[in-house]
């Protein structure tokens, strides 16, 4: 599995080149996030767009990402279906910005009105 | 067609009919496995239940987590032994079951966690211990037996 970067208007995107993120990969995407956000100050988003499947480990995986963010957040875009199933049945649809795509995250601002629940 | 470290066996018995269509799959307990493994499971579940996809994106979920587990928990560390899963439906759901010899469940029972609590600070979020959570909320009729030195665990997913 591949995380490819790229910059746009001051946002790191960071996407995942890979259709499915599991215990064989997650580790993979830990350590190429910590190489890929080392240097980055501003908004991180993490493009999901190619990932038609991720379970618990690849869950467990985007946390310890947005843990090495040190307290900034981590945007996801294009979540698909089963993707969001994983972050709606964990509740941890709460603690990410899900959007539903990447123009939406990269033109729509950091994203907490794209969220279809609210932090309670 | 089956592919290194998973291999499939169909049986399908076309006189039949109250037989339903079985898959047998076998697979070494490590991660690359699994990977394959599943592969196939999608392939083989989406042909036979074309019409949900949910319920198939259910059961692919649950027996990933399910397989991990055996993976993790079941055999020690490069003494991989082997996993058989076997796929069928009855008639309305996808009945899935798994065997393999690694050690028992602890309290020959499956794992019932609380739910991980994320009200915490980021730095302290969990990365784990979402699986079972998942399995229980997915699956129907989960059981586990222990038997002869081998571990069974079934499960139906129902329809969407």
């Amino acid at each position: 599995m591949q995380l490819s970067s790229m910059s746009s208007g001051g946002i790191l995107v960071l996407t995942v080149n890979a259709d499915r993120i599991d215990a064989a990969s997650a580790i993979h995407l830990k350590d190429q996030f910590r190489e890929q956000v080392a240097d980055s100050t501003g908004r991180v988003v993490m493009d999901l767009g190619q990932v038609d499947f991720m379970d618990s480990s690849g869950l467990g995986a985007i946390v310890a990402a947005l843990k090495l963010l040190d307290g900034r957040k981590l945007e996801l875009a294009a979540p698909t279906p089963a993707v969001k199933k994983v972050f709606t049945l964990t509740r941890m649809d709460k603690i990410f910005t899900l959007h539903p795509d990447l123009e939406t995250a990269l033109t729509g601002g950091s994203g907490t009105e794209d969220n279809a629940t609210d932090a309670a | 067609m089956p592919r290194d470290g998973a291999k499939a066996h169909s049986k399908t018995n076309g006189e039949d009919a109250t037989r339903a269509p079985c898959d047998r799959l076998k697979l070494g307990a490590t991660p690359d496995a699994v990977t394959r493994t599943m592969r196939q499971v999608r392939d083989v579940l989406a042909a036979r239940h074309p019409g949900d996809p949910e319920m198939c994106m259910n059961a692919e979920l649950v027996l990933a987590e399910i397989l991990n587990n055996i993976v993790e928990h079941g055999y020690p560390p490069d003494a991989a032994g082997e996993i058989e899963v076997d796929l069928s439906t009855d008639g309305r759901c996808i009945v899935m079951t798994t065997r393999d010899s690694g050690r028992e469940m602890p309290g020959l029972s499956l794992p019932d966690p609380d739910r991980p609590d994320i009200s915490v600070a980021q730095s302290d979020l969990p990365e784990g211990g979402f699986g079972w959570l998942m399995i229980r909320a997915l699956a129907r009729d989960l059981s586990y037996e222990r038997q002869a030195g081998h571990n069974r665990i079934s499960l139906a997913i129902a329809p969407d």
